[in-house]
């Protein structure tokens, strides 16, 4: 299958609640993230599903997605903590957009690919980056077929 | 996603975000058959509330939990008719299986996300969605063109039903009067129930034995048609005319 690895973009530093689940994204971020997912679609990439985190940040990451899902978008709370066969459980189809948060999309990345979470540090997403990983989904089987940095996917998406 | 980003009325959507979490577990108990009816018409305006909203997320996930309960509702729905003994049999049997469905749906992870999702999901800004309501209206409004065509069978009557019932509830969301969208929704809905019945006794593995309903169905539905086409052909030039 492909994996799609997405931090959300850049969010507000405080919610009007001062709840940091309520987080928004920022004008620029939202700007910014439409133009990546603008690239990501001149990739060729489709997702048949996409699952997002129900935290506001991850959810409006989400949106400016949707017209790359030629299936359903789903809300995963497995995405709003520590990486868990729960959360591949969730996932079907052959081509899946998981959009989620740092620590734990390093986290993510380093225990497919290398098959230990104490890797992360060599995967870390900056906010809006995405990765492309191949293979089966359990920990250790998946290749990184690709990293972009949020800055080329925005550039790539440009008019 | 709000474009605005000016200080607006804010539309929270606590009333039916409760109104489903309340009903939820009495859809679980089965007891009381109403608590799926309110699952599935909390869950429907939450939906038209993150389309006013502009927001994707969660939408796909509040028509799963819909569907999940229409599919048990439209049994029950359909179960008080006097129907013919094998489809009635049948249906029994089929309504064991969508409430399976159901419960399933309503102890899973999914359910549990998007409960936890609606927490951050911040309040509608009035302005955005008096906007985002007048395509619900040009869209209700070209659906109904379309049904108003004298070729046009149920189906076309089907969209139009939807369509409605999406300006429907943004019109609730938005305060206004719903009086006159309702009416016309009450009656294709009458329409959409002699379809369902249709539809569920052309799949019983009995249908030879349901000759005489199914023929009492489509004759039900051509009358159900002509008066609905009439309905909303009024609709629409007292709503020109005003």
């Amino acid at each position: 299958m492909e994996l799609y690895l997405i931090r959300h973009a850049e969010a507000e530093e405080r919610a009007p609640s001062g709840r940091d689940e309520a987080r928004a994204l920022t004008p620029r971020g939202r700007r910014e993230f439409a133009r990546a997912a603008r690239g990501l679609e001149r990739l060729g990439v489709e997702f048949d599903q996409l699952l997002h985190s129900p935290l506001l940040r991850a959810m409006e990451t989400a949106d400016l997605l949707s017209k790359l899902v030629a299936g359903e978008t789903r809300v995963a709370s497995e995405l709003a903590r520590d990486p868990s066969t729960e959360l591949f459980a969730r996932c079907t189809g052959l081509r899946v957009g998981l959009v989620g948060h740092e620590p734990w999309m390093s986290e993510l990345v380093a225990w497919l690919v290398v098959g230990e979470r104490a890797h992360a540090g060599s995967f870390a997403f900056k906010k809006g980056a995405v990765a492309k990983l191949e293979g089966e989904l359990a920990p250790g089987a998946m290749r990184l077929a690709a990293f972009w940095p949020p800055s080329a996917l925005a550039e790539l998406g440009r008019d | 996603m709000p474009k605005s980003i000016r200080p607006t009325e804010a539309l929270p959507p606590e009333r039916w975000l409760e109104h489903l979490t309340r009903h939820l577990p009495i859809a679980r108990d089965g007891l009381d058959r109403e608590g799926v009816h309110q699952v599935r018409v909390a869950a429907a305006r939450l939906e038209a509330y993150l389309r006013l909203a502009g927001r994707r997320s969660l939408r796909d996930d509040l028509r799963w939990l819909r569907e999940r309960a229409s599919a048990v509702r439209d049994l029950d729905v359909l179960l008080e008719r006097e129907l013919p003994t094998a489809l009635a049999e049948w249906l029994a049997g089929e309504r064991l299986v969508a409430r399976a469905g159901l419960i399933e749906a309503l102890e899973s992870p999914r359910l549990r996300s998007l409960l936890e999702g609606w927490r951050w999901v911040p309040a509608l800004s009035r302005e955005d969605a008096a906007e985002r309501r007048e395509r619900l209206a040009a869209r209700a409004e070209r659906r109904a063109r379309r049904a108003l065509d004298p070729e046009s069978g149920a189906d076309a009557f089907h969209a139009v039903r939807r369509a409605l019932r999406r300006l429907r509830y943004a019109d609730e969301w938005l305060g206004r009067d719903v009086a006159a969208l309702k009416a016309l929704q009450d009656s294709l809905g009458e329409l959409n129930d002699v379809s369902v019945a249709r539809r569920f006794a052309c799949e019983c593995p009995r249908v030879s034995e349901l000759a005489d309903f199914l023929a009492a169905a489509d004759r039900e539905l051509e009358r159900r048609v002509a008066r609905a086409r009439l309905e909303l052909a009024r609709h629409y030039r007292r709503k020109e005319k005003s």
